[in-house]
């Protein structure tokens, strides 16, 4: 085996390979930088030109590319809370308030040294273990699938907020509007409220969009601000501190590494889901919980890890069997069919060279990206000090054309901002935002999973299968250890009622009877369907009813207790003067969002976008018309190029413009 | 008078040359022709269009330039949607889709137009295979033992899909006791259900069957092809395909079973015959949208010939696909999808019937 990794180690660094590993490089570090464009994008978009390569250029370039994108992805996760790809969702959670506390360097220098350590630990990985991984992809068939599911699920709702309750609450809301759309079995539309467009389901990059960084872009617009709360002259720790962090908290590094790992084996998770369960182990395991979601480094540690490690883990059921790790990995198949190569058996024989170049290319381009992106950290983090306003326009534009460049339809933009609108009362209300992401993207797994375990098997998986049953015993654990850590939490801080959650129970009341009206709804609209497709929303749903109750009961409790203790009266039910003033202009940037909407359905993106961030930039950023003009021109010029020439983006066909 | 009427005739000829042939050679050049593909980037409908998107302007008069657009989502039902509601009929958008023809039989609320309006240009044969573990009780050598087994599971996509209804159809007029798991998201996740003995039986396209139940599960001795499905001709006349020569034909084995001049009748019958037609025949589809121009559709359809004799073509083709592909084309398909319009009504209920059993 040995022979077999050096000749693939010769493979890899040949001429062309090596060029079109360098060149794949660069591409992705683009694609994971910029917010819309992710590896499953830049996996399609590559993949025609790799019809007239060699297999190991071809998979150089491809492999190459999709590598770094997890590690440049921190960079806007990190700077400007915008998920570069959907696998730096969980990086944001503490990414962002470290750049806010102006540590965004310290963060890109944990992120990149974790990212690179993490990519090179799964490509070795990778390489060794494809011929010995057979047993743990046949033993995950559907009744574990499911089960690892709930685990997931529960850690992230259990973990990551204060709250238990809001947590799990949350996170059966997000599993519940996954079922929105045409039910998988039989095709009954759900939740659909009459609009066609929802017939598709709701589309995921809107959602994390909007739940994720929409609020904190209303917030960096409202504030009056820059992203760091602290002037750069009293910024302490760089890059050096953030490399530092990695190498003290080698074992969380290396424990994320193998949870990527793994589930990259796992076949359909995928580094979307890798990157939450990293960061609900690395919350789980630490003794000091507090700093979580505050701007804690380990919060960034493990998810960048887990997220550049699980690369190496999707390509072990990928090439060994044929059956992709991911969806990028369906793509990389079609690489396999065009070079006329077999997934499978004939890799680990007659092919074993190639399969061990497929290693190299990771290890080096995982490596080569860390090294690059640490020599212009400096740079990218200046705009962290810049003044707010300023920064809003382009960061919305980004987090538009993100929306866009999926389906390509108006309706996901109006997705983005509902879904926005959501993430600003769940932010300022105290609720963890993270667990309705992940049963987002988890329902349609759970559904599935769910379904064909008792097609197949009965009941009897419940208790027949040992995976099983040793992912329950986990799930009672987790729970266990959360409440006993909470109550605990509690007895030390009796005074805050900390299951509110937030300063202002009166949002938390309304995102309570929100999420109470949503889960008797969905249990409601069940009703009428065959089994196949209501068992799941109301399997969901009464649970989601009672977590509601429960969350609803303490709001209503902490509100009396203020009212008792004559904390709050009259207007203050909604916070302090600067408080409202905040939420009062949150609502106008919606209008805002709302403009460009509307101007785009008139004479189109390519207009309305520039025209949108000119204004905004005059009217609400107080800046001269000269800065605006050209602010919008080089914004329209790079529009134009990065989505029109070089991705082809299918725009909005205008009423007035065509 | 005879003068006349020559000279007429030669007018009306001239004019017709002067109309039609330039303008034939012409519509083409200098436009851009969009493939649009109802499937995401990267999946065998993608793969498969972009070849066809690198190779069709070459047998294009004019020489049009060719991009592909990607349309995904509702089981392909979206770009179809687009291509009949949305598209301009300007024979400047061909689409090239994996269709669900069963989403149109059953009155799908996801598709909301209907292919027979469409304009047919081609349609790429694509013959499935069922095929299944050999050590389902008592043991399985060869595709006719399924019928000494029972208690097995059937994997599947959706109910409704055309593939789940292929393997369930032909094993209920084999008179074999399954149960049915429909609900797979892609043929690879039932591969792999077929790989950990989750499901024990499921049928999938040949390409795939070539490329990765082959090596995965024949080669290593887990699975084997138990049938596939004989190609109808215009008469009603069947035979076995000859692209699937190691696997027996469906009527073999049933009439194997049955007795050789046994043939099958009744719905299900019916039903898996009209699935077979739709499928094996046209697999693939290229449309344009309803009313476009009448050389548009004449250089596209003979672009499909062409290409269809293109050996540069059809190696690459074949590469990906793993067998020579036929094709069909122009009137032929139009007629085949006409019928789609005119199934009986009983049998459209009785697929409803069917199709909500596998469904509970």
């Amino acid at each position: 085996m040995l022979d077999a990794a050096l000749q693939g180690l010769w493979l890899a660094v040949q001429w062309p390979a090596i060029g079109y590993l360098a060149l794949g490089i660069l591409i992705g570090m683009y694609f994971g930088a910029v917010p819309g464009l992710s590896g499953l994008s830049g996996m399609a978009i590559l993949l025609p030109f790799t019809f007239g390569m060699d297999p190991v250029s071809a998979f150089a370039f491809l492999l190459g590319m999709y590598a770094v994108t997890t590690t440049s992805d921190s960079i806007t996760a990190i700077l400007i809370g915008v998920p570069g790809t959907a696998a730096a969702q969980a990086t944001v959670v503490d990414g962002y308030p470290m750049a806010k506390k102006g540590e965004a360097s310290r963060a890109f220098g944990a992120a990149f040294t974790c990212s690179a350590i993490g990519g090179v630990i799964g490509g070795i990985v990778m390489g060794f273990s494809i011929p010995i991984v057979q047993p743990i992809v046949l033993a995950f068939a559907k009744p574990e699938f499911f089960m690892l599911a709930v685990l997931g699920l529960t850690m992230v709702g259990a973990l990551s907020g204060g709250s238990i309750l809001k947590g799990l609450a949350v996170a059966t809301i997000g599993l519940l509007i996954a079922n929105v759309g045409y039910a998988q079995q039989v095709a009954i539309p759900r939740y659909w409220l009459g609009i066609p467009y929802l017939l598709d389901g709701l589309p995921l990059v809107p959602v994390v969009l909007g739940i994720f960084a929409l609020p904190e872009l209303v917030s960096l617009a409202a504030g009056k601000r820059s992203i760091s709360d602290i002037p750069r002259e009293s910024v302490a720790g760089g890059l050096m501190r953030g490399m530092r962090d990695a190498i003290d908290h080698w074992w969380l590094l290396l424990r994320s590494s193998f949870i990527g790992i793994y589930i990259g084996i796992l076949p359909a998770l995928g580094s979307t889901i890798a990157d939450w369960v990293a960061y609900g182990h690395a919350v789980q395991s630490a003794k000091d919980k507090s700093q979580f979601g505050k701007g804690d480094v380990r919060g960034v540690i493990a998810p960048e890890a887990a997220n550049n490690s699980v690369k190496g883990g999707e390509l072990v059921p990928t090439v060994a069997f044929g059956i992709p790790g991911s969806a990028p990995m369906a793509i990389l198949l079609g690489a396999f069919l065009i070079q006329g190569l077999t997934p499978g058996p004939e890799m680990l024989t007659l092919k074993l060279d190639l399969t061990f170049s497929m290693m190299w290319s990771l290890i080096f381009a995982n490596i080569v990206a860390a090294v690059l992106l640490m020599m212009w950290a400096n740079q990218l983090q200046k705009i962290i000090f810049i003044r707010g306003e300023l920064v809003v326009p382009a960061i919305a534009m980004f987090v538009l054309m993100g929306a866009w460049s999926g389906n390509a339809q108006l309706g996901d933009w109006i997705v983005l901002i509902v879904f926005g609108a959501i993430g600003v009362l769940m932010k300022q209300s105290g609720w963890p935002r993270a667990p309705i992401v992940l049963g987002f993207i988890l329902g349609d797994i759970m559904e599935n999973s769910l379904h064909l375990s008792l097609r197949a098997y009965g009941w009897a998986w419940l208790w027949e299968r040992w995976i099983v049953v040793v992912l329950m015993i986990l799930i009672v654990v987790t729970v266990y250890f959360a409440i006993r850590q909470q109550v605990r939490d509690r007895r030390k801080a009796t005074a805050s009622a900390s299951d509110a959650g937030g300063s202002v129970p009166v949002l938390s009341i309304a995102m309570s009877v929100l999420v109470l009206v949503a889960s008797v709804y969905s249990i409601v609209g069940a009703l009428g369907w065959p089994d196949a497709v209501r068992r799941f929303p109301i399997l969901v749903g009464v649970p989601a009813v009672l977590l509601a109750l429960a969350v609803l009961f303490r709001d209503i409790q902490a509100i009396r207790a203020q009212a008792v203790a004559g904390t709050v009266r009259g207007p203050a039910w909604l916070g302090d003067a600067d408080f409202r003033a905040e939420l009062r202009r949150s609502v106008y940037f919606f209008g805002w969002l709302g403009f460009a909407l509307v101007l785009s359905v008139l004479v189109g993106q390519l207009i309305a976008i520039p025209v949108f961030i000119a204004l905004f930039l005059v009217l609400w950023g107080r800046t001269s018309w000269l800065f605006a003009v050209i602010y919008a021109l080089l914004c329209a010029v790079f529009l134009w190029i990065v989505f029109d020439q070089v991705v082809s983006t299918n725009w909005y066909r205008s009423i007035l413009l065509g | 008078m005879r003068r006349s009427v020559l000279a007429l005739f030669g007018a009306v000829a001239v004019s017709a040359i002067a109309i039609a042939a330039p303008a034939s050679a012409q519509f083409y050049k200098g436009k851009t022709l969009t493939l649009l593909i109802n499937y995401p980037p990267g999946g065998p409908t993608d793969i498969e269009g972009r070849i066809i998107a690198r190779h069709i302007a070459n047998h294009i008069p004019g020489a049009p330039t060719v991009i592909v657009k990607n349309m995904g989502g509702a089981s392909g039902n979206l770009g179809a949607n687009f291509l009949g509601e949305s598209a301009a009929k300007d024979g400047l958008t061909l689409g090239f889709f994996t269709w669900n023809p069963m989403d149109q039989v059953l009155g799908s609320e996801g598709l909301r137009v209907k292919y027979n309006d469409f304009v047919f240009i081609a349609g790429v044969q694509q013959p499935s295979v069922v095929y299944g573990r050999k050590d389902i009780k008592p043991g399985i050598t060869r595709g006719a033992d399924i019928v000494k087994a029972s208690g097995f599971r059937v994997g599947g996509l959706g109910p409704t899909s055309t593939q789940m209804l292929y393997a369930a159809l032909s094993l209920d007029l084999l008179g074999v006791k399954y149960s049915a798991v429909a609900g797979y998201k892609g043929l690879k996740e039932v591969e792999t259900a077929v790989l950990q003995n989750e499901v024990q039986v499921s049928n999938s396209s040949l390409p795939g069957f070539r490329a990765s139940i082959d090596p995965t599960m024949i080669k290593t001795g887990v699975a084997i092809g138990y049938w596939h499905f004989d190609i109808e001709d215009a008469a009603g006349n069947f035979a076995p395909s000859p692209v699937v020569p190691d696997v027996p034909s469906f009527l073999q084995v049933y009439k194997e079973l049955k007795g050789k001049d046994a043939m099958p009748s009744g719905p299900q019958w019916e039903a898996l015959r009209l699935v077979a037609k739709i499928m094996n025949s046209m697999f693939r589809t290229s449309f344009l949208p309803p009313g476009s121009p009448a050389e548009a559709v004449k250089d596209t359809r003979a672009a499909f010939v062409a290409m269809w004799k293109d050996e540069a073509f059809l190696s690459e083709y074949e590469r990906t696909v793993r067998y020579r592909a036929g094709l069909v084309t122009g009137d032929d398909g139009q007629t085949l999808i006409a019928d789609l319009g005119k199934i009986k009504p009983e049998l459209v209920a009785f697929i409803r019937d069917y199709t909500d059993k596998i469904g509970k």
